[in-house]
């Protein structure tokens, strides 16, 4: 059923607005907040920044409201997370271990 | 080519229309000559009106005043056909009610690209040409034409004298067609380059081109003065019969190596290792083509003149150049000749068309078309005549020549001549020495020229020039004090701009349809990049735009407003008054009074543009009652729209998420430790007063003596911070 003229006009009046309003705010978010979500300011986010924000999110409730209200943005943080993590493992495996068998610490 | 128009004819078709446009040619230059104020291009017939008589002829004191009156006309008329530019709009044609999103969006790019044509080819400039002629002469043509035959896009490439192996490795890596093209006279097979290769060749071309900034057509003037042509029942739509393009051009333009000489020696089949010692020359009259053997210029009957005329001739098929003697479209010689290709919707067309001032009612050359500066121009002259002879009797006035006139008003009559004696020739002129006093016979007189005639004649011209002249209200001194009053002066004036205005956004219309049949020939995709003007949505209009022609739609409108920029103000002041008191509905305000292309949208944009306003910073309309706004339709929507924004943001906006989790686990804490905080700092009323929004008395006082002194406090320092609340 076709509505009254000023009520598609309004209906295209909010869909103009909303995209306005969305490209108003995602180019603020943008510039005050750099793409890993450090503040406008800050030095870019290192690995265990992230890992940081990431457990302490966990601890203070942040996630939960994350992976309710965001599953994508939750998605893709925890995929980031896990690669920071195994990443982390990694350099520390790759770092030498002292020589226990040795009273005097490694080579 | 069986089919070609023959020399000869052309030829003759140049001769005839020569002699009925000889007219028109004569007023051009006059015209000219007006609008220059250049008295020494004094005119035969004194067609300027700068004569002055003889003995007077010599004189150097009279000044041959030409007035400014044709130029600031023809300047007037000029810039308010140029004020504005043509937009071209296309109307999307569907076999249904609805436009669908596809349609609109091809529609939105052809406008675009249309742009960007009419821009790369020299459109301002070509506007400001053609309305000057159109002004002075009553008429312009534009001609439109490809830059290059296919725009430099490479040539389908031929494989010949190849071996075997180099053959199979082409056909392997898929290059050529497997099966040969055709054979040369001597057997061997010539393989055509695949066509999916070629098509591909040729958009990386227009690509770089594009990104180049090439243009794709040319498009220039011609005033009327430098056109000849005919027209028939089909010019209205696909231009004149024919037409020539006339003008004078230097002889070293044509002469060894020149572009000219070249496509000659092209045309006439000279062998290559010649082309560049091919030359044109004069003889017995004509222009002829030729290898000079070392003879000097100018001997032997060769003659190598300052100037040739170089005539552009195109029908509805082909385009020929033409170099005939100066000054004349006889004894012509065909440099090039070429199918030039142009089409209107499919049919064949002319390349030039017409853009009139005003068109009459007959099709006789000198007569049928007209501009409102023929009344100016019909009057300069007998001003500038007038205003020579004003000067030069002022000058005569200036100068004493005395007479003495005895009391029976008889004047001295000298002996040797019988001429009335004038004191000065002989002796010192009364006066001029103070210390000397003379006696004279009778009454000391100068002779002046009596002017009383002709000053009335003069002021009777001057009135009438007034009214030829453009409107006060046109150039922006109406006299009016309203708006009303000055719209009403200058509608009045712009009715007299309609009729050259719709002509030219008409020409301008059949210019695009021409460039459309070119693209559809062509059929490459276009690429372009926008046009640089004022756009409303400025993100759409950036980056390399590709379109197919095969998309291309006939259906289009031109327009062009007549305003000047003061216009345009009276007439948004007038629109804006209605709106505000309620007389005039949205739409027809922004349609009849802000001259909006699409009132619809504007009035679209100015809901969306309040609804933005009041969600990212809580804007209400100016001129609206905040209280009433807040219970208005369009809150509503406002707010559905940010709860919308909000949840659109939440799944794309990654820091946006983040920051809205990180505020609401904060605010969770908070109101968990606010449950666990103490008694003694809640309402008298516990619980219930805190939730029922009551407080306790001392409203915003810290609960402690020390926190509401602060630093004031007896000993404070140290521990006001950690008493505050």
């Amino acid at each position: 059923m076709s509505q009254p003229p000023e009520v598609e006009l309004l209906r295209e009046a909010g869909k103009l607005a909303k995209r306005e309003l969305m490209d108003i705010a995602q180019a603020m978010y943008g510039v005050v907040m750099g793409t890993d979500g450090e503040t406008f300011g800050d030095s870019q986010m290192t690995r265990s920044d992230r890992i940081l924000r990431w457990v302490v999110a966990a601890q203070d409730g942040t996630l939960d409201i994350l992976r309710v209200q965001s599953p994508k943005v939750y998605a893709d943080g925890l995929k980031q997370y896990q690669k920071d993590i195994a990443a982390e493992l990694e350099a520390a495996s790759a770092v030498p271990q002292p020589d226990v068998m040795t009273p005097f610490g490694g080579a | 080519m069986a089919d070609e128009l023959k020399m000869s004819a052309i030829q003759g078709m140049l001769d005839r229309a020569e002699a009925a446009f000889s007219d028109v040619s004569l007023k051009a230059r006059v015209r000219r000559v007006l609008i220059a104020r250049a008295p020494t291009a004094v005119t035969d017939q004194n067609a300027a009106g700068v004569n002055l008589p003889h003995p007077y002829n010599t004189t150097s004191l009279a000044i041959r005043t030409m007035t400014h009156y044709p130029s600031q006309a023809a300047q007037y008329y000029t810039s308010r056909i140029t004020a504005n530019r043509p937009e071209v709009s296309v109307i999307p044609v569907t076999q249904h009610d609805k436009v669908t999103d596809t349609v609109d969006r091809l529609a939105g790019e052809q406008e675009r690209m249309t742009g960007e044509l009419l821009d790369s080819a020299g459109l301002r400039e070509f506007q400001r040409e053609a309305g000057w002629a159109m002004s002075v002469l009553g008429c312009a043509f534009g001609v439109v034409m490809p830059r290059d035959a296919d725009w430099g896009l490479p040539e389908r490439q031929y494989f010949e004298d190849i071996t075997d192996a180099e053959i199979e490795r082409l056909k392997h890596e898929g290059k050529i067609n497997p099966i040969p093209a055709r054979h040369t006279t001597d057997g061997m097979p010539v393989y055509a380059e695949r066509g999916d290769v070629w098509a591909a060749r040729r958009k990386a071309a227009m690509h770089d081109k594009a990104m180049s900034g090439n243009a794709l057509f040319t498009l220039r003037a011609w005033p009327l003065d430098q056109c000849l042509f005919e027209n028939d029942r089909d010019s209205v739509r696909l231009g004149p019969k024919w037409f020539a393009a006339v003008e004078e051009v230097p002889a070293y333009g044509c002469m060894e190596g020149s572009e000219i000489a070249r496509a000659a020696a092209k045309r006439n089949m000279i062998h290559p290792s010649l082309v560049g010692q091919y030359g044109l020359w004069m003889k017995d009259g004509r222009v002829i083509g030729g290898v000079s053997l070392g003879v000097p210029p100018n001997s032997a009957g060769y003659k190598r003149p300052e100037w040739f005329t170089l005539i552009r001739f195109y029908d509805r098929d082909e385009q020929i150049v033409i170099v005939s003697p100066m000054g004349s479209v006889r004894g012509g010689f065909e440099v090039f000749r070429g199918k030039h290709g142009c089409t209107v919707m499919g049919a064949p067309a002319n390349p030039a068309v017409e853009i009139p001032f005003f068109r009459t009612d007959t099709r006789v050359p000198q007569q049928a078309y007209s501009t409102p500066i023929d009344g100016v121009m019909a009057l300069t002259p007998l001003i500038n005549q007038l205003l020579t002879l004003r000067s030069n009797a002022e000058a005569f006035n200036l100068i004493p020549r005395l007479v003495v006139e005895l009391k029976d008003a008889q004047t001295p009559i000298r002996g040797e001549d019988g001429e009335p004696g004038a004191i000065g020739t002989s002796e010192q002129v009364p006066g001029l020495d103070p210390s000397q006093i003379a006696a004279y016979p009778g009454t000391v007189k100068q002779l002046l020229i009596d002017t009383a005639n002709s000053d009335n004649l003069l002021r009777m011209y001057l009135e009438q020039m007034a009214q030829a002249m453009p409107s006060p209200a046109a150039t922006g001194a109406s006299g009016e004090t309203t708006a009303w009053g000055t719209q009403i002066a200058v509608e009045q004036q712009q009715a007299i701009l309609k009729d050259p205005v719709d002509n030219f956004t008409a020409a301008i219309r059949g210019v695009v349809w021409r460039m459309y049949g070119w693209l559809r020939t062509l059929d490459v995709p276009i690429q372009f990049h926008s046009a640089p003007r004022q756009r409303q949505d400025t993100r759409s209009s950036r980056g390399l735009i590709e379109f197919n022609p095969r998309d291309l739609a006939d259906s289009i409108v031109v327009e062009q407003d007549v305003d000047t920029p003061e216009e345009a103000t009276v007439r948004k002041q007038v629109g804006l008054t209605l709106w505000q008191s309620g007389a005039v509905n949205d739409q027809e305000f922004a349609g009849v009074y802000l001259k909006e292309q699409d009132p619809r949208q504007w009035q679209i944009n100015r809901y969306a543009q309040i609804i933005v306003s009041y969600v990212a910073y809580g804007a209400v309309p100016p001129n609206v009652d905040p209280n009433l706004f807040a219970q208005s339709m369009l809150v509503q929507i406002a707010n559905g729209v940010r709860g919308e924004v909000h949840y659109d943001l939440l799944q794309n906006s990654p820091n946006y998420a983040w920051a809205n989790a990180t505020q609401q686990a904060e605010q969770a804490r908070a109101s968990m430790q606010q449950q666990q905080m103490p008694q003694e700092q809640q309402g008298l009323g516990g619980g219930i007063t805190q939730a029922s929004g009551a407080r306790q008395p001392g409203v915003g006082l810290a609960p402690t003596l020390g926190g509401q002194l602060g630093a004031a406090a007896p000993g404070a320092a140290g521990v006001a911070a950690g008493m505050m609340r």
